[in-house]
């Protein structure tokens, strides 16, 4: 399905089939967390109605609904809003915000703001958006006469300040939008120059706009610029304008709605403060584990480098106004270290790190540690992360924490992490500038404490299917390819060529397991591959086991070791012996048998393991696909 | 045309909230409760976005019933996909 990154909020999952039960259950519950985890799916029109009212049902005064703050938004707009209020609702949500609207009757905006008897302004509303178009202003085109466009720009703002005014006199904040020019020309590229030109005086009033807010409480929402983003064709549509005064075309709600959601929850200290990023794949093309450092795709000049120096420097630039950096990678952290400190073209340094968590831990648990070392709550934190499987992990355990989806090309990974808009302000100072390095020095050392949540109903929700079979044809390549290039589990790093496989596929004397895995994101392919070769004394020695890293975590292992036992039973054998051959990358796997239950035999720099076969291995939360050779040769 | 009556039937129970609602050629907006001007909007654009059809203001205020939005909507997939 092909999606408009910014019209259809991609960075949000979409909602689940059962969606309307879960908005149904909500009912009953009463749970500001829960309301915030709906509206955090990218809804649509009907969606985030259904959701606004059941929200409008569970508001009542003096109910708080925490973690939701709430607020009162006026709202005055010369088209009808109607349609815009439950995404508002919606939106404001998304971003820790339990909002009421409060409405003018159609067509009286001027009138709301400027009687202090209006409904607006007895309210009591923390803040009023002026959800006004070009078209709520008097403007007179004028081509080609400066003095006369000067003039009409100053009466639009003129206009605009005595509804401002209204609105302070009530003790709300205003939230101003810029306006979106009309997509139509009158002359062509000189309507931005010509003054008196409506592009021209459009632009002259956002000007004056923007500058007539400094030293004032009064918030910004940039709608030109948000109509530029998606384009002004798409926009402005004159068909809904016409049927039913719509100011904006209904397919732009979504997007105009999380915009103003995130304004008021910066407005009450929601935005994010820290950027917890990935490495393989997400700061860097590859895994530096099996690439090494000159295998990862970093180059400046490289098509795929690139993508990822972009994902580097917009981090940067958030640090650089006061956004927390942290790392968590499923790495052996010296080897994720030396990237930062020896990869040339590596943007971000190793200082610039606030939290480094490089383990293999599962991310949930290591996001929770940062929060802690950073006296920050989960709901200050983004998780930028290129596999689905590690988002969906984060979500599930942690919903506080925001995970973007991100698309299949890396290219649009640091768009996406902006266009999300986690990190909104509606100040910059000083402050926030020092703010990073207030962090570095009051960062706690990290303690990764107990497990932060329930893994195995998320492996149990992945709906995995592991599939075994011996070495053939088919696999032959690919088995070949991981045994020379699989670095970190890799029990013994024995390398061998595509003959060797060949051999070894046709010796009866060996056992050879191709392990695939596919979950509900899709087939992983190959991930696992075992050689296993007869000894004296009805013996197995696993002469190969290797596994991608990717596939971490999610017991892949432990569901090896239960087929190996299993064919070795079939083949008479009674003793299993594993081997771990350490390198310089292979640390992970250290203490990979005596995980599993072996007992170590022997260690002479290379140790060896031992299990009898009659063991009994608890089963991983997935289905079983399994060739045996004795299904083979039948 | 049976199968745009399938498909309005979601969009109808969804958008006003009825999920026993059947929606038959004879309805009209008087049939629904809550059918109102804005309502009739709202119906429109989200048929527009389900169809991927657009429709134009006299077209829309030509329609007297739902018989008549599910042919108005026939003729224009027509238009769209000419000889299937």
């Amino acid at each position: 399905m092909s999606c408009d990154l910014f019209l259809d909020l991609a960075w949000l999952p979409r909602p689940p089939a059962e969606f309307k039960d879960m908005c149904r259950r909500l009912t009953g519950s009463a749970s500001g967390a829960a309301i915030q985890l709906l509206a955090s799916f990218a809804l649509d029109a009907t969606q985030s109605t259904r959701l606004a009212r059941i929200i409008r049902a569970l508001q009542e005064p003096g109910r708080p609904l925490p973690p939701l703050t709430p607020m009162k938004l006026g709202v005055l707009a010369n088209g009808t809003i109607d349609l815009v209020i439950p995404a508002l609702v919606a939106g404001a949500a998304r971003h820790g915000i339990l909002l009421e609207c409060v409405t003018a009757d159609y067509g009286l905006f001027a009138q709301e703001a400027l009687d202090p008897r209006s409904r607006v302004r007895t309210a009591r509303c923390d803040a009023v958006l002026l959800a006004l178009d070009y078209r709520a202003f008097p403007f007179a085109p004028s081509p080609g006469d400066a003095t006369a466009a000067a003039t009409n720009v100053e009466e639009a703002i003129a206009f605009l300040n005595r509804i401002r005014e209204g609105i302070a006199a009530c003790g709300a904040v205003c939230i101003l939008q810029t306006l979106a020019p009309p997509a139509e020309a009158l002359f062509g590229s000189m309507d931005r120059s010509l003054p008196g030109a409506l592009r021209h005086l459009i632009e002259g009033f956002n000007r004056r706009l923007t500058a007539g807010l400094e030293g004032t409480a009064d918030v910004l929402l940039d709608v030109a610029a948000i109509a530029e983003t998606v384009g002004l064709a798409h926009w402005h549509s004159p068909s809904q304008w016409n049927l039913a005064k719509l100011p904006f075309a209904d397919s732009c709600v979504p997007l105009y709605a999380d915009h103003v959601g995130r304004l008021l929850g910066a407005m009450r200290g929601k935005a994010r403060r820290c950027l917890v990023l990935d490495l393989d794949n997400t700061l860097w093309g590859g895994v530096i584990g099996d690439d090494g450092l000159h295998g990862i795709m970093l180059a400046e000049g490289d098509a795929v480098g690139e993508a990822y120096r972009s994902v580097q420097r917009l981090a940067l630039a958030l640090r650089e106004r006061g956004i927390v950096l942290a790392i968590s990678s499923k790495n052996t952290e010296e080897v994720a270290r030396r990237v930062f400190r020896e990869h040339p073209e590596m943007l971000i340094r190793e200082e610039q790190i606030t939290v480094f968590q490089a383990n293999w831990d599962d991310k949930a648990t290591n996001i929770k540690a940062i929060a802690g070392a950073l006296s920050l709550g989960l709901d200050s934190m983004v998780f930028l992360d290129d596999n689905p499987v590690e988002r969906g992990l984060v979500r599930q355990i942690l919903p506080q924490v925001a995970v973007p989806e991100l698309p299949h090309d890396p290219a649009l990974y640091a768009r996406t992490l902006a266009a999300a808009g986690y990190f909104e302000a509606t100040a910059f100072s000083d402050e926030d500038r020092r703010r990073v390095a207030y962090y570095e020095r009051n960062a706690r050392r990290v303690a990764l404490q107990e497990r932060a949540g329930d893994i195995d109903s998320y492996l149990t929700s992945l709906d995995m299917e592991i599939t075994f079979r011996p070495f053939d044809l088919t696999g032959r390549s690919r088995i070949a390819q991981l045994i020379n290039k699989s670095n970190q589990f890799n029990l013994t790093t024995r390398r061998y060529t595509e003959a060797d496989v060949a051999a070894v596929a046709r010796d009866p004397t060996c056992a050879t397991l191709q392990v695939r895995l596919a979950d509900r994101f899709g087939d992983n392919g190959m991930i696992s591959v075992i050689i296993c070769r007869t000894l004296p004394g009805s013996t197995w020695e696993i002469d190969t086991w290797l596994m991608s890293c990717r596939v971490l975590g999610r017991r892949v292992e432990q569901m090896v070791l239960r087929e190996i036992l299993q064919q070795a039973r079939e083949a008479g054998i009674s003793k299993v012996v594993g081997v771990y051959r350490p390198t310089d990358r292979n640390a992970m796997v250290r203490d990979h048998y005596a995980k599993l239950g072996f007992t170590q035999i022997e260690d002479d720099g290379t140790s060896r393991w031992m299990l009898d076969t009659a063991t009994e291995i608890e089963p991983a939360p997935m289905r079983v696909h399994r060739t045996s050779p004795a299904d083979l040769h039948a | 045309m049976d199968e745009i009556y399938e498909r309005l039937e979601p969009i109808f129970r969804e958008l006003f909230d009825d999920d026993d609602l059947i929606v038959t050629p004879q309805h009209t907006a008087k049939d629904v409760e809550g059918w109102d001007s804005m309502m009739n909007v709202q119906l429109m654009l989200s048929i527009e976005r389900a169809f991927k059809v657009h429709f134009s203001a006299s077209q829309i205020a030509s329609l007297g019933s739902v018989g008549e939005l599910a042919a108005l909507i026939q003729r224009m997939l027509d238009q769209a996909a000419p000889g299937s």
